[in-house]
């Protein structure tokens, strides 16, 4: 058995997180000022269970887990979430028909459509793309923070990203970024 | 050894394709893939596309926690713990 870490270690491994953990609260809560209070809660009950933290675990999972419940259980109630969109309607990104095959339009979209796009996901899909592609944390840490397997993790990505993908393919076909003439080939 | 007498055709690069964008594969496996994409045109271009993708994404990733509440934050922790704790 090792010893509990020592409160002394809890600001050396919890603070150079608090970027992260700013960021993945600003995108729960979608605002600025819930953020703030959600990060400071999350901090209060990391400390609080800085005893259950296994020394040479990762600290960083293990904040976006604390982060994610305490989102979960207290702040997802106050928040009105926008409604998810149907998963069965969103065409996914064809090979055959696709006019950019190399996804060089996605450089042209502005945040607020892939923002939006993203937003759109259901949770346990937007969690992954999260934590993964935009925080970019290893497959193992999301299925850390997410307490999930690596297996669901890897497959929640896949089909995330091909919705994502077509539904911001979509996007860009109707604001023209890609040519409907290119479309219909 | 060629790719024909190791078996790595398209759909086992398809499968890695994901961690190989996330520069999660070993590197054994990351050269048979760039070995790969050297000679494959197709998995090079579907390469490029979830790189394109993945770079917009990332994009969306800006901002740090604000001072005022990294510097409450670290008050906090002074408070509860001593002031060993934040340092
Ligand atoms: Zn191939």
């Amino acid at each position: 058995m090792s010893a509990p870490p020592a409160p002394a270690r809890f600001g050396d491994e919890a603070l150079p997180h608090l970027d992260l953990l700013y960021r993945v609260a600003l995108r729960l809560t979608g605002d600025p000022a819930a953020a703030e209070d959600l990060v400071q809660d999350t901090m209060l009950k990391a400390l609080r269970a800085w005893g259950s933290f296994r020394p040479g675990s990762n600290a960083r999972a293990w904040l976006v887990t604390i982060l994610r419940n305490q989102f979960i259980n207290t702040w997802r109630k106050r928040t009105r979430r926008p409604t998810a969109i149907d998963l069965e309607a969103i065409p996914e990104l064809g090979d055959e028909d696709n006019p950019d095959p190399e996804g060089q339009f996605f450089a042209s979209l502005v945040d607020d459509e892939v923002t939006r796009a993203l937003d759109a996901l259901p949770e346990e899909f937007r969690d992954v793309v999260l934590l993964s592609d935009l925080e970019g944390l290893p497959y193992q840490e999301v299925a850390e923070a997410l307490e999930i397997p690596i297996g669901t993790v890897k497959s929640r990505l896949f089909r995330a990203r091909r919705i994502l993908q077509g539904q911001l393919r979509r996007y860009a076909v109707e604001t023209g970024i890609i040519r409907p003439q290119e479309e219909a080939q | 050894m060629t790719e024909r007498e190791t078996g790595y055709d398209c759909e086992k690069a398809g499968a890695e394709l994901d961690a190989f964008v996330r520069g999660e594969l070993p590197l054994e496996a990351a050269g048979r893939m760039q070995a790969h994409l050297v000679r494959c045109g197709h998995c090079a271009q579907v390469a490029r596309h979830e790189q394109a993708f993945r770079d917009r994404l990332r994009r969306l990733s800006a901002g740090c926690c604000p001072d005022h509440l990294k510097a409450q934050i670290v008050e906090l922790l002074e408070t509860a713990t001593g002031p060993d704790a934040a340092t």
